[in-house]
């Protein structure tokens, strides 16, 4: 059985580069015809259009001060122009770039390890026939994503902390203590692990959706064609859920140079920046906190771009693999 | 997705240390390399002419107190609030008129006017319709930026002192009125509860040599060392070592690993670098030239000597993670498993307000029982501020308003400040006020933070015989206090990027602290300090002190 | 619901596989219910038990509501989630809105200008202005302590957008081929084929956006100068950083002690019931075999 052929994803017949399809009409269709017949779907995108226009694109504009130091009282106008300088404070700062490293290891271990968590989950509950039993799961799995990070710091130094449940249990035993909470070397990990503690249950919410959108008679002709369990979900679940998994995947990529700015804050002193200073926390410490107000939108900027590139590369890997990722060619 | 985008992350009130660093975090601004345009103070800041003289004091009327302050900052006793005291303002105090300020809030919004029975008084009594704009301190930097660029401050605007305000000189001459011809002297002894308020306060108010705010006065010290005594006494030690040696020896006899209970939960450098005599900041020498307090011989030693009782153990085990939850700590302080903690001034009202607590205070050694020091705090807490205006009436119910809300301890109009209305906010037991649950909730309008003179001592409701042992502390204390001469000096490089500089240092203590570097790393931190801007920052309070003579 | 039952050529499952799925789900629900019950159980706690536990505990050996009536006594709370449920509700239909149209709106390919809007849509999310500049747009617009200026200015997002139009685009070209030859407009296809097959995603979506709009609090916080009227959050916040301050801030006579950690977690409490109670609505719309037998392939 082809992959493709499972997907309930049909593509429109010779999809790609030529666009011949019945719904998508040959360029040649004269511009105000193609207005008339657009014209509804013009009309449905022009909130988020307006929407976008006023409170991202024209405040936008205000990055000039990226190039600025500006100053709020005196204003776009009266602060001075500084040119390149606030980008190259930051590239000449040995501190960034060690920041930057933080932040890609992170983002990766997150991909790694805490990407597919959801996906698996959701594939697991997916496969619980008893309904009350997954309808409770499905109603609590998402209740630590509301708690704090303060608080979700709080309790884990309470178990695995200096004198947390574990150690305690070993000191009073005679056994030698570990910190998990103040060790450089791990830190990436207890991250990472916080992270799943607290947002995997959040994130198979969205798997969930995709779960529920595969058309049931997928199922009934895979089992018609003698397909076990895990024939059916390599052929039927997987593949139905392979295009909202690429996309969250691509928008993550997207979203590589930020991680947890809080979830590190609180716990940046226990092991030191060298191991917890990533972008977000640089930022903060070498510009906001001085009310540097150009170098933190510099620092914006940067990060943009960065994400630009990693969303185009991703994007292109999508479609090489045949997926649509977030944008077509 | 970028960084300063909308849903800014939540915890600025990690900005928040320790008292003494609190005082150091005074500055905002510019970008890094902006030095071109910024180094050595350009602008009409660094050539303000001398100072107008200093509002003249009025020691105010005071009923007697318990136990008797003193002008060098002993703060007064009273057992509960005097019944008796005087009436400071005679003529009506506003035009019915609205009065817009902004306060900077610890707590939770006051309840609404229609419900909030002390509001009403105060709109009563100050003939006004006051209209707080609060905004939570840990977002302060976030606000006030946004407020001054949409040029949306109202009327009266008071920032805390510790607030990073960027270019405030400037931002002051632009936007906020000369309070000077109004102030200075004996111009003051027309709003004579303003003129109660003292030197050290007043200092706080000047920006480029002219009074641009009124101040609220603070404590002179900073942060106190905390100390549990029934647990001290417990382990048989003394809880007032007078030397190095008796310290650690306290630290050593309180902890027992396997009863949980250890002797700190949280950095005590600051007292460790009093102990061992490393200046307030800064130190100005004979010839005019500044010197930074990390250029100390005691510093380094002081971290190391930190760090040795961190590895010792007697430190308590989540204290790297604890630096940043203060409910953790404070919750094992009170439960006994910490015996000391280092804690900010308003930490003691926190402390004081617990009935049955047993807690007392650590006076400040010196490591060899010598002469110790104590490092003195900014001498107030915020300045109130009037947008810019030539209306001398308006100047003149701005300052009366504030006469009225910073009438001193005892006076009648500071009864209805402290306590509000009779029956809902607080009530009369044998003539002692208590304040309701209510009454405390409403009090949170903000006004208590925005002008006062000298804070005193008064717990009725607290911990019995605690006013007491803070006066006998700071009786020891306040003698040995050492100034920062830098402290009312504007340099634009300690503006522009002094708190990241800073920072960098805090960093580097700490990591010295857990022992993750060893203590030399401390002296190429400063000297990256000091090439990055420390040596700059010295250099314009050499000249800003030269100037202001 | 009967689909959530086995479909009958699913067969039967051995009973191995039932006892360790069991195991799991009993593993994965401790896992997430232990912080809530922490929080839960702290809020009821009595101040000296918390301090012994160090600040949070799991199980409280005496029950107290104190902190509960203390949070409802002479605050703002009560009023604070009126004003936050009103906003939630009116932001999410707003924000659903303007996604879901744009979605479909942007889902066709090769409609006029579609490429060019998708990449205007697109850039905002990897670019976003900077705090200043979008205060300045909302004081422009005379949205400043108003409501409008928690609802409007964040309503679209390219993430939403993106995600509702990746499930539109995988819904069958032929139901759209076969609409449209019955003489079907957009805004008929949009409402009785897309609608109903992206109920699914529409629900996770509006979830998403219900949760932002119930957590925001820095729109208030920036926008709003009036404290009558926060929001809950911004109310809650206001709480919990009475607890952590360890500066200067003066002590006045009398003052209000920092409230317990019990008090912070009531809130805590107060704050997440009202949007667990959204999620089992979500869950009717969650129920697979929305497509069934809607094409044949």
């Amino acid at each position: 059985m082809a992959v493709n052929q499972a997907s309930p994803r049909v593509k429109p017949p010779h999809a790609g580069k030529l666009q011949t399809s019945g719904e998508t009409p040959p360029r040649k269709m004269p511009f105000l015809a193609k207005l008339w017949r657009d014209s509804p779907l013009l009309v449905m995108v022009a909130p988020t259009v307006i929407v976008l226009l006023l409170f991202t694109y024209i405040p936008l504009l205000g990055s000039v001060i990226a190039f600025m130091d500006y100053v709020p009282f005196l204003g776009f106008t009266g602060s001075d122009w500084v040119g390149w300088d606030n980008f190259t404070s930051l590239f000449q700062d040995q501190a960034f770039w060690h920041a930057l490293w933080n932040t890609l290891q992170i983002t990766f271990l997150q991909l790694l390890l805490y990407f597919p968590i959801p996906v698996l989950l959701a594939v697991f509950l997916n496969t619980v026939a008893m309904p009350l039993a997954k309808k409770f799961v499905q109603s609590v799995i998402y209740l630590p994503h509301f708690l704090s990070w303060v608080i979700i710091v709080a309790l884990f130094q309470q178990i695995a902390g200096g004198a947390g449940v574990v150690n305690r249990f070993l000191i009073t035993h005679g056994l030698s203590p570990f910190d998990v909470m103040s060790d450089p070397g791990t830190f990436k990990l207890l991250l990472t692990t916080q992270a799943i503690w607290k947002d995997a249950g959040w994130g198979t919410i969205i798997f969930l959706a995709a779960i529920a959108a595969i058309d049931q008679g997928l199922y009934e002709s895979a089992v018609i064609d003698g397909a076990g369990a895990w024939r059916r979900f390599w052929h039927v679940t997987l593949p139905g859920m392979r295009p909202i998994i690429i996309l969250l995947l691509i928008l993550r990529l997207g979203d590589s140079l930020t991680v947890g700015f809080e979830q590190i804050l609180l716990q940046r002193d226990a092991v030191g920046p060298g191991a917890a200073e990533v972008l977000d926390t640089y930022v903060y410490y070498n510009g906001v906190i001085d009310g540097s107000w150009g170098t933190a939108t510099a620092a914006g900027l940067l990060k943009g771009i960065v994400s630009l590139l990693l969303v185009l590369v991703a994007n292109k890997l999508a479609h090489r693999l045949g997926e649509e990722g977030v944008y077509q060619r | 997705m970028t960084f300063q985008s909308f849903g800014k992350p939540l915890s600025r009130r990690t900005m928040l240390k320790g008292a003494g660093l609190g005082a150091a975090l005074v500055t905002f601004g510019g970008p890094l390399a902006a030095c071109g345009s910024g180094s050595g103070g350009s602008g009409s800041t660094s050539t303000a002419a001398k100072a107008v003289p200093i509002p003249t004091y009025v020691p105010p009327v005071k009923p007697k107190p318990l136990l008797e302050g003193n002008a060098q900052g002993l703060m007064d006793v009273y057992a509960s609030f005097p019944m008796d005291g005087p009436k400071t303002v005679n003529e009506p105090v506003g035009d019915g008129g609205e009065f817009n300020v902004m306060i900077m809030t610890y707590g939770q919004p006051a309840p609404p006017l229609q419900e909030n029975a002390y509001w009403q008084l105060l709109n009563k009594e100050l003939n006004l319709q006051v209209k707080p704009v609060q905004v939570p301190f840990d977002s302060f930097d976030q606000k006030f930026p946004a407020m001054v660029a949409g040029d949306d401050l109202p009327e009266v605007v008071s920032v805390p002192l510790y607030q990073n305000i960027s270019r405030l000189p400037q931002l002051a001459e632009a936007q906020f009125t000369d309070l000077s011809e109004y102030l200075s002297g004996d111009a003051v002894k027309k709003y004579p509860n303003l003129a109660g308020i003292q030197e050290a306060a007043w200092l706080n108010g000047y920006l480029n040599g002219r009074i641009y705010g009124v101040p609220k006065s603070d404590p002179v010290y900073t942060a106190q060392m905390y100390t549990k005594t029934d647990v001290i006494q417990a382990a048989g030690a003394n809880p007032q070592p007078k030397n190095l040696a008796e310290f650690k020896e306290l630290a050593k006899a309180v902890t027992n690993a396997k009863a949980g209970v250890y002797a700190f939960g949280n950095s005590i450098s600051e007292l460790m670098q009093m102990s061992f005599g490393v200046p307030n900041k800064w130190t100005r020498n004979s010839d005019g030239t500044f010197t930074s307090a990390y250029e100390h011989a005691g510093f380094v030693a002081a971290i190391a000597e930190m760090a040795g009782m961190y590895k010792a153990g007697y430190f308590h085990p989540d204290t790297p993670t604890m630096m940043k939850n203060k409910v953790q700590r404070d919750a094992l302080f009170r439960s006994g498993k910490l015996a000391m903690a280092m804690d900010g001034t308003r930490a003691f009202g926190i402390v004081a307000d617990e009935k049955d607590l047993v807690v007392g205070m650590m006076v400040p050694f010196e490591k060899d029982g010598g002469k110790a020091l104590y490092w003195q705090g900014g001498g107030a807490y915020a300045m109130t501020m009037l947008k810019k205006t030539s209306d001398k009436k308006k100047v003149d119910r701005f300052l009366r308003v504030l006469n009225y809300v910073a009438a001193p301890f005892g006076s009648k109009e500071s009864f209805v400040m402290s306590y509000g209305a009779d029956g809902s906010d607080y009530t009369m037991k044998k003539n002692v006020a208590t304040l309701t649950v209510r009454g405390q909730r409403e009090q949170d309008l903000g006004l208590a933070y925005i002008v006062g003179g000298p804070q005193v001592l008064c717990d009725p409701q607290g911990a019995p015989g605690i006013d007491q042992a803070n006066y006998e502390w700071q009786k020891q204390v306040v003698p040995t206090i050492l100034a920062n001469p830098a402290a009312h000096l504007y340099s634009q490089t300690q503006n522009t990027k002094g708190t990241s500089l800073e920072q960098q240092m805090q960093d580097a203590i700490t990591s010295v602290f857990l022992g993750r570097d060893p203590a030399s790393s401390l002296t190429s931190a400063v000297q990256k300090w000091k090439q990055n801007g420390g040596d700059q920052i010295a250099k314009e309070y050499a000249e800003a002190a030269a100037k202001a003579g | 619901m009967t689909s959530v039952n086995r479909p009958v050529w699913l067969g039967k499952p051995k009973p191995v596989a039932i006892a360790l799925k069991g195991l799991a789900l009993i593993l994965i629900s401790a896992v997430v219910i232990f912080p809530f019950l922490v929080v839960v159980s702290t809020s009821v706690a009595t101040k000296k038990e918390i301090d012994a536990n160090g600040g949070y505990l799991i199980w409280p050996a005496q029950i107290s509501f104190e902190a509960y009536r203390q949070i409802f006594d002479g605050t703002q709370v009560t009023r604070s989630i009126v004003i936050s449920v009103g906003v939630t509700v009116v932001g999410t239909a707003f924000s659903l809105f303007c996604t879901v149209l744009a979605a479909y709106g942007l889902s066709r390919k090769g409609s006029l200008f579609q490429r060019g809007l998708l990449t205007f849509v697109l850039i905002t999310l990897l670019f976003g202005p900077g705090m200043i500049p979008v205060y300045l747009m909302v004081k422009q617009l005379g949205m400043l302590n108003t409501y409008w200026a928690l609802i409007i200015p964040g309503a679209v997002s390219a993430f939403n957008i993106v995600i509702i139009r990746g499930f539109i685009q995988g819904i069958p070209q032929e139901l759209f081929d076969a609409a449209r030859m019955d003489g079907a407009g957009e805004w008929r296809i949009l409402w009785s084929i897309v609608l109903p097959l992206s109920r699914a995603v529409v629900a996770v979506v509006g979830l998403f956006l219900a949760v932002g709009y119930w957590n925001n609090y820095f729109g208030p916080l920036l926008y709003l100068n009036d404290t009558e009227m926060w929001p809950l959050q911004l109310v809650m916040r206001s709480f919990v950083l009475e607890n952590n301050i360890t500066t200067t801030a003066t002590h006045i006579p009398g003052q209000i002690a920092p409230p317990a950690q019990s008090i912070q977690m009531a809130l805590v409490v107060i704050a997440t019931i009202p949007i667990l109670c959204v999620y089992p609505f979500l869950t009717k719309h969650m129920s697979k075999g929305m497509l069934t037998g809607a094409i044949k392939g």
